[in-house]
């Protein structure tokens, strides 16, 4: 069992449960736990996590600062309200969605294309770790590759009806 | 590279705050003088906005295999069961 199953294993029934005290049902809870095992992940790898609990009260945490948000409510107890001040839920976390229509294009735009993105701009890889991981010949060649795609990237978005509406 | 890819490299290193500051400036003169570049850098924007949210979905899809996963096993699914219903 890898890490990332074995803390899902451990923290979900805590976080289930307190979402169905809450009021909600089974798939809210695991709609809500998941981005909230997005989040931790994510803050792990950047390393802007900063733990004063357990990964699982932490989780536990975020899935009701979440629930919170959806039901536009605020924190009713301390921990909760240091919690929600203390973990940013990142700004660009939500797609809007007039961006839906991109997002999908963007999944078409090819599996190799996108994976590569995803490693650059997403998982913070460094170009030498991506020429390795995707096979190729040196970091200047993934380099050239990345702007290639982000080339092709940016063409279909403009091809795409909603576009002009959706840029800031 | 060809001109197009060395422009988007430009408005990356822009975004990603990898100029160095003088570099920077003028680089946001030139975004104020120049309507297409200044479009260029919203649209590069907005498609590195759109590729943090597809890796989103695809860790929401691994997650989901992972709860399948579990759901198998007949202590966790007998746990969630226990919560819910």
């Amino acid at each position: 069992m890898d890490l990332t199953t074995t803390l899902y294993r451990e923290a979900f029934p805590h976080a289930a449960r307190a979402i169905r005290r809450l009021g909600g049902d089974l798939d809210t809870a695991r709609d809500l736990f998941h981005d909230a095992m997005i989040i931790y992940l994510e803050k792990s790898r950047s390393g802007h996590l900063q733990l004063d609990s357990s990964p699982v009260a932490y989780l536990v945490g975020i899935t009701k600062i979440l629930w919170l948000k959806t039901k536009r409510q605020q924190p009713r107890n301390e921990t909760l309200d240091y919690l929600a001040h203390f973990i940013s839920i990142p700004e660009d976390f939500y797609t809007h969605p007039e961006e839906e229509p991109l997002l999908e294009q963007l999944k078409a735009a090819g599996e190799k294309c996108l994976q590569l993105l995803q490693a650059f701009y997403y998982e913070n890889m460094n170009m030498r770790e991506i020429a390795e991981t995707f096979d190729y010949s040196s970091p200047h060649s993934a380099t050239v590759q990345k702007y290639k795609c982000l080339e092709k990237v940016r063409k279909s978005f403009s091809k795409t009806p909603c576009y002009a509406e959706t840029i800031a | 590279m060809r001109k197009p890819l060395l422009e988007i490299q430009e408005v990356e290193h822009y975004l990603l705050e990898k100029m160095p500051a003088g570099e920077q400036l003028f680089f946001e003169a030139r975004m104020l003088a120049t309507p297409s570049l200044r479009a260029a850098v919203e649209e590069q924007r907005q498609a590195q906005r759109l590729i943090r949210q597809a890796a989103r979905d695809r860790q929401r899809a691994r997650l989901s295999g992972i709860y399948d996963q579990l759901a198998q096993d007949p202590s966790f699914a007998q746990t969630i069961h226990a919560i819910f219903y």
